[in-house]
């Protein structure tokens, strides 16, 4: 088997034993790998009946893409749990960096793991020897020290390790796992693990990737490496990696300050990528097989913010800067290399602190609930201090706020009679999980529907993250998408990001993309998705010349739908409807009140009616579940059955 | 003319391209540990340096070799070995002070670095320019290689004294 390396592991927590499952072809032909793998397994392992997220019955499975280790652009792996603790429903998060390559030279396609452990364990793998060994010595490190100590154990610094860190270990719901400073972010996977008494795996693979048809590899390879580096916005990635985006948010007036109250702050510019860079910046690093090298590697040198790191995205420069109405840089960046430690989802925690000091301003909440901790905007030391709060479960505060924030907004409303649904006015999220620091109102109404039909809950990864990527005279100018695709777009008007109607076909065509990417694993940050130029026929190209079949990008794209239409069927089992498929209310109803992009609001009837739309185009029902039809078109009959005998299909007919 | 490879480890961002593409190169797979160049990381500390041979003026490995099997290339200036004369005695692995010449795991004869026939892969796909293959006189080659060293050993203390943050 070339491609993927033939194995799937399946660890049994509770018995502390691993079994090794060939993988089957035909389902890796179908599921492709990573998110595929990963959405496909878990339905059909899943009892959905079981409700609590931290269930030793959860099921979290970890499964590196296709293409990683095999070719260029291909680092990421997806880890994904039935049910998150932050949604409730199926979620999934991606980290690049090593581990994914690594694992699949040591020969694995996914790694599934059931139960849970008696005591703190880790999973050591080395190529063929496999084995869940105890980690008791482990409990309470940082994400740093376990990383360096299983290295050491394992007397090989080549080895790469993924961990959880404190935060995890303590169930918190924004806790992740991560390799160093490359984080799996979304829907709080690390709790899951957590309570599995899972604390790292560590991976050695020395096997390598056979490939099929390397000539064609090599070619391939010259081809994308010269398309990618002459991309219009590689120069601004590879320098300033994403932070850039929030000098070019704050310009064109779409960066949402004071938890997307959009005020303006003052002296911004201290945030901007150029002054990370320059002032802090020590060089660019990149995940594995990776031209574009978009993290900083980071030094604080004094003062009482020194600190060092890596990475340092747009996520936290916005989401603990202008977000919290913040400026000041050193304190970010001290705030992620913590957070990257603790284990915590700079995304989420981002969020959940931003809300206090929106509840603080409108004087919903004070001293007497977050124990006599101060949630003012643009203030730091506090901030960190609930930080480490949450990641220990310290005190009422930190024990309650880690559970989530929705259920912290419900112990407020009980504690201070407020009706909750004024609280959770405040929070931006879709289906429980909080947002990136995306506009909906700004940023086109394809990315408003497509975070808003997320299969893993608020989400600018799953398929539009801007519109903008589509504002063009012409397609051939349009990066990383067909160019039939990109004449369709153009033809149906979508080049106007403001534009409703027909965004449905581009929205569902970037989710099924994205699915693609995921599974195969690939960086977004590569693709049409950020607007760059590796699409469905490159990702084609290279999957043939590894694996030796013959994809085309329209059968890649049927991969994604089939994916994506696991996902949606999974959570329709567990309850969404339509009314789970839409943005934050404050979008429909709150316009941005300054700046170039002043008025600026979501039409609640113009999404009703896309929604519609890209429902039918879907071929789902009126409540956004797949049909039997749809369903059997994809080779998705098991599902289709299932739906029935479940009588999911019956409803919103 | 005469051209060598020269190692920038301060623009090197770690993604092993140079050791995927060698490896595809040279084995038809891509393997790490069949590449001839390696990327050695501290990744906690932003520290990156590809290690490849030197194609030393003066080389220790054809030195140490017992059996002759390594020699200079005429047209590159690069040092090869001949398969069929290498025994597998490691001994050019033991004297190389680059960490240049290493173990193929399934022949267990030495690779090493063979400028690709004067066009390395490492250097076409390397997105940073963290390599590049530039013709120098010897004098200069052997300054580059101070150089580049220097860089190696001053990103190694780079390590910052200051701790990441107070728990």
């Amino acid at each position: 088997m070339y491609g993927w390396g033939g194995t799937i592991l399946k660890a049994y927590l509770s018995d502390r034993k691993v079994v090794k499952d060939p993988l089957n072809l035909e389902f890796a032909k179908a599921f492709l790998g990573g998110r595929g793998f990963n959405s496909k397994i878990i339905y059909d392992d899943f009892d959905s009946k079981i409700t609590d997220p931290l269930s030793s019955k959860n099921i979290v499975a970890i499964s590196p893409g296709s293409l990683c280790g095999n070719t260029l652009s291909a680092s990421r792996v997806c880890v994904s749990v039935a049910r998150s603790p932050i949604t409730g429903v199926f979620g999934d998060a991606n980290l690049g960096s090593y581990f994914g390559g690594e694992l699949k030279w040591a020969g694995y396609d996914s790694i599934v793991f059931y139960g849970k452990s008696k005591d703190l364990v880790y999973l050591q793998i080395e190529d063929d020897h496999v084995e869940l060994k105890d980690a008791r010595h482990l409990k309470g490190k940082l994400v740093s020290e376990t990383d360096a100590i299983l290295k050491e154990e394992m007397n090989d610094p080549e080895a790469r390790v993924i961990a959880i860190g404190p935060a995890g270990e303590n169930r918190v719901a924004g806790a992740i796992p991560l390799e160093l400073h490359r984080a799996a972010g979304a829907c709080g996977t690390g709790g899951v693990l957590g309570s599995k008494n899972l604390k790292a795996i560590v991976v050695r693979g020395t096997q390598g990737a056979k490939i099929a048809r390397p000539d064609e590899l090599k070619e391939a390879f010259k081809k994308t490496h010269k398309k990618l580096l002459s991309g219009p916005l590689y120069p601004l990635f590879s320098n300033y990696g994403s932070p850039a985006l929030l000098d070019e948010f704050n310009r064109e007036g779409m960066l949402p300050t004071y938890n997307w109250q959009n005020r303006e702050v003052k002296n911004v510019e201290a945030t901007y990528s150029t002054a990370l860079k320059e002032k802090y910046g020590v060089k660019m690093v990149a995940c594995l097989g990776c031209a574009v090298h978009c993290e900083h590697y980071y030094v604080v040198k004094e003062g009482r913010y020194a600190t060092h790191g890596a990475g340092a995205e747009y996520e936290v420069t916005c989401g603990f800067g202008p977000r919290a109405g913040g400026v000041n840089l050193e304190a970010v960046l001290y705030i992620n290399t913590l957070l990257n430690d603790l284990g915590l989802d700079v995304v989420q925690v981002s969020n959940w602190m931003n809300t206090l000091r929106h509840w603080w301003q409108d004087g919903l909440i004070d001293e007497t609930d977050t124990d006599g901790l101060i949630f003012t905007w643009g203030e730091y030391e506090h901030t960190i201090e609930a930080l480490k709060k949450v990641a220990y479960r310290e005190g009422d505060f930190g024990n309650l706020l880690a559970d989530n924030i929705i259920s912290f907004a419900h112990h407020i409303a009980e504690k201070k009679s407020i009706p909750v649904e004024k609280l959770i006015r405040y929070i931006i999220q879709i289906k429980g999980m909080t947002q990136s620091s995306g506009d909906n109102r700004l940023m086109g109404i394809g990315a408003a529907l497509s975070h808003g039909t997320s299969t893993r809950g608020s989400d600018h990864l799953r398929g539009v993250n801007t519109d903008i990527w589509l504002q063009h005279d012409k397609p051939e100018d349009i990066q990383g998408i067909p160019r039939e695709l990109a004449k369709k777009f153009l033809d149906l008007g979508l080049s106007d990001p403001n534009r409703y109607e027909g965004k449905e076909f581009y929205v569902a065509f970037m989710e099924d993309n994205c699915a693609v990417i995921d599974s195969l694993g690939i960086c977004k940050r590569h693709t049409s998705w950020e607007g760059m130029g590796i699409g469905l026929e490159e990702m084609a190209e290279y999957l043939n010349a590894v694996t030796g079949l013959n994809y085309t990008w329209q059968d890649l794209e049927k991969c994604g739908t089939r994916i994506y239409n696991v996902e949606r069927a999974m959570q329709a089992r567990y309850g969404l409807r339509r009314k789970d498929d839409y943005p934050p209310i404050r979008f429909f109803e709150e316009e941005v009140p300054a700046g170039p992009m002043k008025g600026a609001i979501l039409d609640k009837k113009k999404y009703d009616d896309l929604l519609a739309r890209y429902y039918e185009h879907r071929a789902w029902t009126n409540e956004g579940i797949p049909t039997k039809e749809t369903l059997k078109e994809l080779g998705l009959q098991d599902i289709a059955n299932d739906l029935r005998k479940r009588k999911v299909m019956e409803v919103g007919k | 003319m005469e051209k060598v490879l020269v190692i920038y480890p301060d623009k090197c961002t770690g993604c092993k391209v140079c050791e995927m593409v060698c490896s595809l190169h040279h084995e038809n797979e891509i393997n790490p540990i069949k590449s001839r160049i390696q990327v050695i990381s501290w990744e906690d500390k932003g520290i990156d340096v590809p290690m490849v041979c030197q194609q030393c003026e003066d080389p220790p490995c054809e030195a140490a070799c017992p059996t002759h099997a390594i020699y200079r290339d005429p047209q590159t200036g690069a040092m090869l070995i001949k398969e069929e004369t290498c025994i597998g005695c490691r001994m050019c692995v033991n004297a190389c002070p680059f960490g240049g010449c290493s173990i193929h795991p399934d022949t267990r004869q030495v690779i090493k670095c063979d400028l690709c026939s004067g066009e390395p892969q490492c250097v076409e796909f390397c997105a940073s320019h963290a390599i590049e293959y530039i013709p120098v006189s010897k004098g200069v080659l052997l300054k580059k290689r101070a150089a580049a060293q220097k860089l190696g050993e001053l990103f190694q203390t780079l390590a910052t004294t200051s701790t990441p943050y107070d728990l």
